[in-house]
């Protein structure tokens, strides 16, 4: 019967799996982007150890079960780690996935066989425990790391626009009658405090979307040509004039407007940051049909093509020395705003062409988007 | 000699330490500052480290200028600067490890202590 109970699994694992993201899908991860399912991965491996306890379970040696142990251990702890990494992961949600699971063998195995003999829903039951206990230990050791390491690199990247105002008004304080001096010095304040501003407002952004929210945005109308040349010259106000811009007249839709000044300043800040010191910053928009699509260039370094799939991705930053304000959450940020807008964000990077990112947002909303924008604005003029 | 990635920060020193009739060299990184060493044959009387930096950062270019140049690694004092608590930094080999945040009058007194 026990042996049957493996064949039973084994057969199965398949229609687990498939059954398992369903529901998991459905009621643990519909708020949350795809990549949330990546962890699908520990699945197979935990279904090939519970076939493993149950083959054994006629003749287990102690030796034989203090391994199993240590197998389950393995993978539990393994799934703990990773979804630790995952802000706004909850502990309750990683318990509830192996509820899940623990739910879906049963009644895949029940289809089947009548009733799950004691002796192996016991194996089954004890394995799946062992892999909550380690699964859950190592979460909150992952979670803690993880949050430890984002509080200092927070900590640092605000400090050091706090420290070069602080030191810019002592400055003008020992300066006085210089009024020159005086007067480019209150500009650097004035830009420091801007990037304070747009760090808290990130900062803000990203918890919403670590949540599993999308921005709420309003939309206006708006002519995107005129604005993005309008941000192109204050942003070289800040990076001396090192952005260089072409831009299509009468680019018109409905965006969010302060949104998009984010996505613009935090790519031009990024091609500031990773490309080649004192090289041009290339920013381009262009219509096409009812799309608007813009791009900001920077030469230098290409990003290696397996580091681009994750750069959307929360807390990832190209270089860790940098001392640019950042902490890896504005690319994040862009995607979370670009989605907003039921637009795409790409980048195409070589060693000889520099590295180019592309946003490309719909002009005209589709009827889907226009339902939640009514919402949101409802939800707004009544919050 | 001033080693800082971030402009702003360069410019607030200098402004700082010229009008104390000091004479200001400046480095976006720490590659710049070993080549200023290394091909211009220069020697700083003190250096105001930055701890993160792109291309060579704080603690990559003290090991490199210890290694390179003992002689006057051994003679010139290092200030490292840093927006983190100095007791976060890891072990590295400078004269004094100082947070950014304490501003300009520390600064002033640090240079003073070493250049007078």
């Amino acid at each position: 019967m026990k042996n049957n109970i493996n064949r039973q699994l084994k057969k199965n694992s398949q229609k687990i799996m498939a059954r398992w993201e369903k529901r998991a899908q459905k009621e643990l991860f519909k708020n949350r982007d795809e990549s949330s399912l990546a962890l699908r991965d520990s699945l197979p491996e935990y279904l090939v150890q519970m076939t493993d306890a149950l083959s054994k379970t006629i003749e287990r040696s102690s030796k034989r079960k203090k391994e199993d142990k240590s197998d389950s251990s393995r993978v539990g702890a393994k799934h703990g780690h990773e979804r630790g990494k995952f802000p706004g992961y909850s502990i309750d949600e990683l318990i509830f996935e192996f509820h899940i699971l623990r739910e879906t063998v049963f009644e895949v195995l029940e289809e089947d066989e009548e009733e799950v003999p004691k002796q192996a829903r016991d194996v089954i039951l004890n394995s799946i425990e062992q892999m909550v206990n380690d699964a859950a230990t190592e979460f909150s050791e992952s979670a803690r790391n993880f949050q430890e390491h984002f509080t200092a690199t927070v900590t640092h990247d605000l400090r050091t626009p706090v420290a070069t105002t602080k030191m810019s008004s002592q400055v003008i304080l020992r300066h006085l009658n210089d009024p020159k001096m005086t007067a480019k010095l209150s500009y650097q304040i004035i830009a420091n405090m801007n990037r304070i501003d747009s760090m808290a407002q990130n900062l803000l952004d990203t918890s919403r979307i670590r949540s599993g929210k999308k921005l709420e945005l309003s939309f206006e109308n708006l002519d995107l040509s005129s604005f993005t040349a309008e941000v192109c010259t204050e942003l070289n106000m800040l990076y001396e004039n090192r952005i260089n811009s072409t831009i299509e007249a009468s680019a018109v839709g409905r965006w969010n407007k302060q949104s998009l000044r984010r996505v613009l300043e935090n790519l031009v800040s990024n091609a500031v940051k990773y490309g080649t010191k004192e090289k041009e910053i290339t920013v381009k928009l262009k219509k096409k049909r009812n799309k608007v699509i813009f791009s900001v260039h920077n030469s230098g370094k290409p990003i290696l093509q397996k580091q681009k799939s994750r750069l959307f991705e929360k807390f990832v930053r190209g270089n860790r020395n940098t001392s640019a304000g950042s902490w890896g959450i504005g690319l994040n940020v862009v995607k979370g705003i670009v989605d907003a807008h039921k637009g795409k964000v790409w980048i195409e990077s070589t060693k000889t062409k520099g590295t180019t990112f592309f946003v490309e947002l719909p002009t005209q909303l589709t009827k889907a988007s226009r339902h939640s924008i009514k919402t949101e604005t409802e939800s707004f003029a009544n919050a | 000699m001033i080693v800082d990635d971030s402009k702003d920060m360069r410019v607030l020193m200098r402004l700082l330490l010229e009008f104390e009739g000091y004479e200001i060299h400046e480095a976006d990184d720490g590659k710049q500052a070993l080549q200023k060493i290394t091909k211009d044959k220069f020697v700083p009387d003190l250096i105001f480290l930055d701890h993160n930096m792109p291309v060579m950062n704080g603690p990559e270019f003290v090991d490199v200028f210890e290694k390179k140049y003992p002689d006057i690694f051994s003679r010139v004092p290092v200030i490292m600067l840093t927006a983190m608590e100095p007791q976060d930094v890891a072990e590295v080999h400078v004269t004094e490890i100082v947070n950014k945040i304490q501003g300009v009058h520390h600064l002033l007194q640090l240079a003073n202590k070493y250049l007078k």
